[in-house]
Formats: structure tokens, sequence, C-alpha cells
């Protein structure tokens, strides 16, 4: 259980975080030094790649259930991935979260959330995956309604969670299924049982058409998407760490972890179809938000949409190269958000917020964010794109889909990122933004530039990266190395500037503004009645099931009260005393012989 | 090498006993203590120890050392350890000690024995230390003694009458597996009667609810948590070894028995006022619950009344240690348990973790003791047995949930209360250990298997 092991500083330093004053001021570095450790003892951690560690948990019986670690080169992975995420996070956040009394809350739930990442992203069996894959969710719940005063935050937090709970479930039914199917609940075992001559039956379709709905709940697609927008909600941290890099995209990663089940499972094209039809929502909402975050979301919406679409055609290395590669910048582009909301005095609107021209560094950091994404040629995005279109360059259908999405994806984030330049016009007003600019918690500016800096140089860590996904190759993943080819790189870079060229061109030069296509494209009002209706409709049939219920809650009060003045009867027997007593003693010896030897 | 170890153990035993007499005199009441749980850990470990190096049985005299009886000495000193504990603010800490000690080694007499005479003597000399403890100057507490002591006066009575018997059919005192002897039978009943009197089961339990709530509060601890697990160990012991051939026939009895003393134990806690007095009732419920696993004879269902006696003498100390916190301060009955989680949050947290272990909530320790019990009872094809079990859990949760409720219910003159540091730790100990042991039980259901596989392989 090394890898279990190299969790307990983290978890030690949480609860004494637990134990702290509330308001100590020395509290975030205590969370900041806690979410440190793990990728400290990564190091630790490379010696035992490929290995397989699993203690008992409970035995009934004849069944034993355990809980599992693997250390395959992805698990290995998404660990230092999140191990590197989530200090600049947590650094992030003492700077961002300004208020004293909520800090100790704040970072025990963000701390519970990496330790969770960091089990589930260890993962051997079922067990432990719904381990962490539950208190995933609850802490995404606890940290989008982490400001219960806002209006809007409860309401988000528990769709979120009722949303994502049917993932939980799924994973619960699905392993059940998986158990009695394969008697053994190890992901190692299962994928090389489907390895040898294995005939899917029934049951097995069931469980795996469970675990894509729950790769669907939790990576917020169709038709599942509506709790990943609201759920910007949540402190920019949250979002930075929950909604764009690690959480959401649990999901997808246990889509990529179990994929040879999904194969065996005819599983592809579905994940095909649910992949386009999100990444063309996400999309068409996030040409026309005008919420800083909101449009991040849905552009967070849109890449793992893409990691579905890419699995599903089968370029699963292109998925996971695309996989790391998003992260960084995602995360990046929410600091960046997070610091222009912070200096516009808590302002989401995009119309109206402002960056202040004079901070040249804060304006590096979203333009390095900010091209990565579109995909411009020497950062991380590009090459992540290239991965992808690369591989679908045989089919041309959707080959030319996933050039129309990236020009999409350029315009949006070109614009996303031009309306906040646009120039200040009251020159007390840019006086304001400067001194809000300047006052800005030097914590997020550090956090961000680490960030940055890691974001530009991801491109050179494509060697492990694919050596990890080379290595997976061992263990009964069929992982071809990524392909990337000239012709595409070209044409990428044609697409992305001409998105760029017509959004500066539209929003910036000519300052327009998106009224008339705004019922057109937007289609999360939309989607958020259907839920409406949807829920209506259950709670009409519940109407019946409530019926049902009066009744059965009056009888059983009936019994209950019952049973309680039987007892009142029954006490009586106890007199006090003793004759009584032995009597009784008496009585029961005299039945039992005569029970026995009758 | 396990012999030599016993020796050690028996010296310590000694020395122990000893100390404690000699502690009679002496003024310093904290170097006693210390001395004294020293002591205690000191044996334990050494049982610990004799239990990883002495798998196999060994016997000589009248002293069998197996797995079974190891893991029993081990849990009979934790108990005892923690009713030290609890017990150190009352007066006369001194003889409490000697006699606890006192019941210890009874208890260790019943686990290691292999004849009737043993579990005799070690019976006889658990049951005096009892009643020792429970003297105090107060009026209940020397009627809840005197009471304890005619009934264990006359079922020591019956023990011998049934132990005469037994020596008489078999000519022999020693338990030797597979007697087969019909006259046996009254024989076996008589030894049944005797030692349900000690386990609490239904018709000869009526003076536990009366006894457990006159004694002081660490002496309902020890009875309630050690003696009447005592009690099974004994009952284990006679009828899995001797009376294997009337399996049948007893496992009929206990089912009957189970089935009364649950319900009697849960529908007479409901209309309880005073705490100590429902604790007394659900913890006649829970040696039903116990029962299940001997009803059922298999070796299964021995390991989960095993495990279920492990986690209820853990629960059962640690919710005596809460009510000994609020008796200190006059509040024994159910509505003067309001606002509890205000005054002390730890002990109100605690005690919560205790009452959903006892409601058998998973997570808990409780949950692993009785899923194991009724998985047995259906595997045995006693499925009504587990279906009166489990609707004796849905009745229990009514009289812990109102111990709950009003726990947490505001008062409004709230004054911060400490707990000490001594129930305290007994507390906090205890609920520590069923929190753990409900997340991670592996190593006490592995314990409990080997020491039910050596009664019933």
């Amino acid at each position: 259980m090394f890898a279990i092991i190299a969790l307990l500083p983290l978890v030690v330093l949480t609860i004494a975080i637990a134990l702290l004053r509330e308001g100590s001021r020395y509290l975030k570095y205590v969370a900041l030094a806690a979410s440190v450790t793990p990728l400290l003892l990564v190091p630790w951690l490379l010696g035992s790649i490929g290995t397989m560690q699993s203690i008992r948990w409970l035995t009934v019986g004849t069944y034993t259930l355990h809980v599992t670690t693997m250390l395959l080169p992805l698990n290995l992975l998404l660990f230092i991935l999140v191990s590197i995420i989530a200090p600049l996070v947590v650094l992030y956040a003492n700077g961002f979260m300004d208020k004293l009394s909520e800090d100790r809350r704040f970072y025990i739930e963000i701390l519970t959330f990496q330790a969770a990442m960091l089990v589930f992203s260890i993962a051997g069996n079922f067990i432990t995956l719904l381990i962490g894959w539950s208190f995933l969710s609850i802490t995404s719940y606890l940290l989008i309604g982490f400001w219960n005063h806002k209006e809007n935050a409860p309401g988000a937090a528990r769709k979120a969670i009722i949303t994502v709970i049917i993932g939980d479930l799924s994973i619960l039914a699905s392993a059940a299924i998986m158990f009695t199917t394969f008697s053994t609940l190890n992901f190692l075992t299962i994928i090389s049982d489907i390895g040898g001559n294995f005939v899917a039956s029934g049951p097995f379709y069931v469980a795996m058409v469970l675990l894509l709905v729950a790769v669907l709940t939790k990576s917020a697609q169709f038709p599942f998407q509506e709790w990943l927008a609201d759920a910007m909600e949540g402190p920019t941290p949250v979002s930075a760490f929950l909604h764009s890099s690690t959480m959401v995209k649990a999901g997808t990663f246990m889509a990529i972890i179990l994929f040879p089940l999904f194969v065996a499972a005819k599983l592809s094209s579905l994940m095909v179809l649910f992949g386009g039809v999100t990444i063309v929502i996400a999309i068409s909402n996030a040409l026309v938000n005008k919420n800083i975050k909101r449009v991040l979301a849905y552009s967070t919406m849109e890449e793992l949409a893409l990691i579905l679409f890419a699995l599903g055609v089968g370029a699963y290395a292109a998925a996971i190269y695309f996989f790391v590669m998003q992260t960084f910048y995602k995360a990046l582009l929410f600091f960046y958000a997070g610091t222009v909301i912070k200096g516009n005095e808590e302002s989401e609107d995009l119309e109206n917020v402002r960056l202040y021209r004079g901070n040249r560094l804060l304006l590096a950091i979203g333009l390095i964010g900010t091209l990565s994404l579109a995909g411009f040629f020497p950062f991380n995005g590009f090459f992540a794109n290239i991965m992808v279109e690369s591989s679908l360059m045989s089919n041309t259908l959707a080959y030319a889909f996933m050039l129309l999405v990236d020009l999409g994806v350029s315009f949006f984030i070109i614009r996303w990122f031009v309306l906040p330049l646009r120039k200040v016009k009251n020159a007390a007003m840019l006086h304001k933004l400067s001194f809000s600019f300047a006052m800005l918690d030097k914590k997020m500016v550090y956090a961000s530039t680490i960030l940055a800096a890691i974001t530009l140089a991801a491109p050179l860590g494509s060697i492990y990266i694919i050596g990890a996904i080379k290595g997976m190759n061992h263990y009964g993943y069929a992982a071809a190395v990524p392909s990337s080819e000239l012709l595409d790189m070209v044409v990428e870079m044609l697409i992305v500037l001409a998105g760029i060229y017509f959004a500066y061109y539209l929003f910036y030069k000519k300052g327009r503004r998106i009224e008339k296509t705004y019922w057109l494209f937007n289609n999360s009002t939309a989607f958020n009645a259907f839920y409406r209706y949807f829920a209506d409709f259950i709670y009409y049939l519940g109407g019946a099931a409530e019926f049902a219920d009066i009744l059965i809650n009056e009888y059983f009060d009936k019994i209950g009260f019952k049973t309680a003045k039987l007892g009142g009867y029954i006490r009586n027997i106890e007199t006090g005393s003793v004759s009584l007593y032995v009597i009784a003693l008496i009585i029961g010896l005299a039945l039992l012989i005569v029970g026995v030897l009758v | 090498m396990i012999f030599s170890i016993f020796y050690i153990f028996v010296a310590l035993s000694a020395i122990l006993i000893v100390t404690d007499m000699l502690g009679l005199v002496s003024k310093s009441k904290k170097t006693l203590f210390l001395l004294n749980i020293t002591l205690l850990s000191i044996i334990g470990i050494v049982i610990a120890g004799m239990l990883a190096e002495g798998m196999n049985a060994a016997e000589f005299g009248l002293v069998s050392l197996n797995s079974f009886s190891l893991l029993f000495a081990l849990m009979f000193t934790l108990g005892i350890i923690f009713v030290d504990i609890l017990g150190y603010e009352e007066t006369h800490y001194q003889s409490l000690l000697l006699f606890t000690g006192t019941a210890l080694m009874g208890a260790f007499v019943v686990s290691f024995s292999n004849s009737v005479v043993s579990i005799f003597v070690g019976i006889e000399i658990i049951s005096i230390a009892t009643i020792f403890a429970m003297i105090q100057k107060k009026k209940d507490t020397l009627e809840a003694a005197v009471k304890f002591f005619v009934m264990s006066a006359i079922v020591i009575a019956i023990f011998s009458f049934g132990m005469v018997l037994f020596y008489g059919a078999t000519g022999t005192v020693m338990l030797v597996k597979d007697y087969g002897m019909s006259t046996l039978l009254v024989s076996m009943i008589l030894l049944i009667t005797a030692l349900a009197f000690e386990a609490t089961l239904f018709p000869f339990n009526l003076w536990a609810p009366d006894v457990y709530q006159g004694a002081p509060t660490f002496a309902t601890a020890m009875v309630g948590g050690i003696n009447k697990k005592v009690g099974f160990v004994a009952l284990i012991e006679i009828m899995f070894i001797a009376f294997v051939a009337y399996r049948g026939v007893f496992s009929n009895i206990f089912y009957i028995l189970a089935v009364f003393t649950m319900f009697y134990g849960n529908l007479v806690a409901i209309a309880q006022k005073n705490v100590k007095r429902m604790m007394a009732y659900s913890s006649i419920a829970q040696a039903g619950y116990i029962l299940i696993g001997l009803a059922v004879t298999t070796g299964y269902g021995i390991e989960g009344s095993i495990v279920q006696i492990f986690m209820h003498m853990l629960m059962f100390i640690g919710v005596m240690g809460v009510v000994l916190f609020m008796e200190k301060r006059n509040r024994n009955e159910l509505n003067d348990y309001i606002g509890l989680y205000s005054e002390n949050k730890l002990a109100a947290i605690a005690l919560t973790v205790l009452l959903l272990s006892l409601i058998g909530m998973p997570l808990t320790g409780g949950f692993v003791g009785k899923f194991i019990l009724f998985s047995s009872a259906v595997y045995n094809n006693m499925i009504w047995l587990a279906i009166f079990g489990i609707i004796n859990s849905v009745i229990s949760i009514y009289y812990y949930a109102k111990i709950m409720l009003n726990m947490f219910a505001r008062k409004a003159s709230a004054r911060i209360e400490s707990m000490g540091f001594a129930i305290g730790f007994v507390v906090v100990a205890c609920a520590v250990l069923i929190i753990a042991f409900g997340i991670y039980p592996q190593p006490i259901i592995q314990a409990a298997q080997s020491a039910a596989s050596y009664i019933a392989p």
C-alpha cells in the first residue's frame, strides 16, 4: 500500500487543520504544506511503477473484498498531475480567499478533495474507485456551495450533487454486476479476462452502459451537462481545481483506464455520439455567454467531450495527451479569470470587466493560456490538437468536424480574451482599475506565473507522456503512439489564425456585442427548462408514491405505538422482589427440562 | 516455549493481585493506578505474545491454551483496563482495583478452562469480586449487591448440581469432545440455566436491570462488559466441546432463548426513563443478538458471536463512561441529557458514535458483528432468526435515538463541562476503536475466525 502511504501526510495535516482554531491566520500555510506533500513523495512512488497492491478489507463468508491500488504509468501520470496542480491552487487560494473565518472549512474541503482525487488516481479495483469517486462528489458539493450566502450557490450545489450521484449509483450497480460476472472487482484481472476469449453477455453490456452513464454525469456530457456551468458559483480556486483540471476529468479518466472494457462492450460509437453532441452544445453556449467563468466552464465541457470523442474513434494515445495538456492551460485560464474578477470588485460580467493593461504580467499569463487553448503554434494546446486531428485524418467527415470545432474554439476564446482588454474610456475608472489590480494579493500572481511557466514547458514533457502511454501496452491496453502530420499542422495554424482574426476584428476593433444571435446559440436555458420538466414529471409520478407513503406511515405509526405500549406492559415483570426473580428462574429451568426431555 | 510464557503470565497475575492487596494500605492513588495499568498492559502483551506464538492448542492440567481462550483473555484484559481507568474518581479506589483484578483472574480461569470444575471456580471468583465491587455506602448499591449475591448463590447451586450430574454421567469433569449419553441432557440444561444467568438470557435475566441500575457505574460497566461475556465464553466452551452431540437440542433452546431475550430487552427498554436502566435492557437485547450466533452452531456463527462480544464490550463500557460523566452531576434521566452537545461536544459525539454502533449502523463495529451474526443465521437456513434480529434492531433504534435527539437539542442554560481525563480517555478510546474496527474489521474477523475454528471446526 505504498501509494496510500504517500497520502498519509496530507491526511494527517488535514486533521491537524481541523483541530486548529477557526480564523487562525497560519491555517493557509499549513494547508499549502499539506498539499505539497504528495508531490514530494512522488519520487518514492516511482520505484513501484507497474505494481498493484491490495489489502483485505472485509471477509464475508467466502467472499473477500479488497482495497486495491495500482500504479500503472497512467495512474502515476494522473497522480503527478494532481500533485502539481493542487499546491498551485492552494497557493492561489491563499491569495484569493480573503475571509479568515472561512479558511478552515475551505482548506479542509480542498485538501479532502485532493486526497480523494489521489486515491481515485491510483484505484486498482471498483471499491477504491468508489471510495475516491464518492468523496469527489461530496467535496465538490461542499465546495460549489461554499459561499452559501450567495443566492444561486446552494441551488447549483444541489444540482451538481444530484446529477453526480446518479453516476455514483451507476458505478455501484455496475460493480455489483461485474462482481457476479467476473467474481472479482480488480481492474487488471477483468481486463485480462476480457482479452482472452470472452463472450460478452447481457449483464456485461448493462454494466458498461452504467459505467458510461457515470462517465457522462461526472464529466458533464450530454444529457447531464448543465451542472458544470452552474458550478461556477463556487470560488475561483474551486473552479480551477475541481471543475477544470481534476474532478470533471475523473469521468474521462475512468473511461481511459477502463477503455478495453468499453471496447469489448462496443460502446465506442455511443462515446462518439455523446462527445460530438456535447461539443456542439458547449461551443454554441461558449460563443455567446456573458459570464467570464461560464465561458470557461463551457470550454471545459467541450474539451472533455473532445477527449471522449477521441476515445470513441480509437485515438487512445491522443486522448491521453490531450487530457494531460488540457489540465494546465485550463487551470491557468481560471487563475487569470480569478485575478480579473478580483480586480473588478468581484464582477463577473464579461462585457463590463476590464483588465488593467498596464499589468503586463497578467496580460502575458492570459495570453499564454488563451493561445494554448486556441491551439496556437508552440503552445501545448497546439500539439494536443494536432495529435487528435492527425488520428482523424483518415475519416474526412470527422476531420472536417474537428476543423470546425477548432475554428469555433479559437473564436470564442479570443472573444473571451479581448473583451476585457478594450480601452477604458473614463480616466477615473482607469485609475481605480490600476489601483485594484495593484492591490491584488501577490500569491495569486505567483501561482499563476508558476502555472504559466509549467504550461509553456509542458510540450517538453511530451517524451514522458508518450513513454507512459507506450508503457500501458504491457497491461492489456492497445495504445499506439500518436501521430502527427505536417499538413495538419499547417491547416490547424490557418484555422486558428482565422478564428483569432475574426474574433479580434469583431469584438475588439469593432466592439460588437452579441445580441441578435444570442437566442440561437445559448441553449443552456433550454436544457435547464428540460431538466425542470423532467423533475416535475418525476414529482407527479411521485405523487402516487406519496399517497402510499402516507398510508404506510400511518400504519407504521400505529405499530410503533403498540410496540411501545407493549414494552410498557412487559416492564411490569420487573417488580424488584428477588423472590419473583428466583421463581422466574425456576420456572424457566422447569420449562427447559420439560421441553427437552419430552 | 508457550509453557514458559504461561508461567510468566501466571507470575504477572500473581504480582498484580499482590500489588492490589498491598495497595489497600497505600496512600497514593496515582502510583497505584499507574502500577496497575502497567501490569495489566504487560499481561495483555504477554497474552498477545502467547496468541501469536501458540496457535496450536496446548493443554496441561486444568488449563487449555488455544486461540479461543487466549483471544478472550486478551479481550477481558482490555475491558478491565478500561474499567479501572473509568473508576478512577471513585472513593476507595484501592479496593476497586483489587476487586477488578480479582474479577479479571476469574475471567482468565474461565477462558483457559477445560473442565467444568475450573469454569465453576472461575465463575465463583468473578461473582464474589463483582459483589464486593458493587458495595458502597448508598442504599441502591447495597440493594443491587445483595440481589446479585442472592441470585448468584442460587445459580451457583444449580451449576454445582449440573456439574455433579455431568460427573456422574461421564465419569470425568474434563470437557472432552463428543459425549453421547442421554442422561447428560438434564446436566446440560442445568448448566445452561446457570450460565444463562450470567449471560442475561431471558427468563434468567430479571435481576439484570435492577442490579445494573443500582450498582456504581464502573461496576455496571464491569458486570455488563465482563461478567456477561464470561457467561458466554463458558457457554460456548461447555456446549460446543462437551455437548456437541446434542447440537440440535441446544440449538433449538438457544433459538427460543435468543428470540425472547431480544424482544424482552428491546421492548422494555422503550419504556425506560432512566438512562442506566435503559442501557441495562439494551445490553440484555445485545446478549440476545450474541446468542443468535450460538444458536446457529456453525463456526461462522460463533465467529459472529465473538466479534459481537468484543464490539459490545467496547460499546457498553464507552456508554457507561458517558453515563458516569452525567451521573457525577446527578443527571440520570433521559430529559437530563438535553443539551449535552452544547456542554461537551466530545462526549456527545462519542456517545453518538457508540449509539450508532449499538443500532448497527455501517462503518461502525456494531454493524460488523450484527452482519456476520445475521448472515450466519441465513446461511444456516434459520431465516426467521435473522428476521427477528433485524426487527429488533429496528425497535432498538427508537430508544437509542431518543438519547441522541435529546443530546442535540438546545438547552437554555448550558455550561461547558469537561469529562475529566479518565472518563474522557475511556469514552474516546472506545468510540475510536469502534469506528476503526468498523472501517477495517479484518483483524478482529481474522482473530475470531481462528478462535471459532478451534471450537467448531
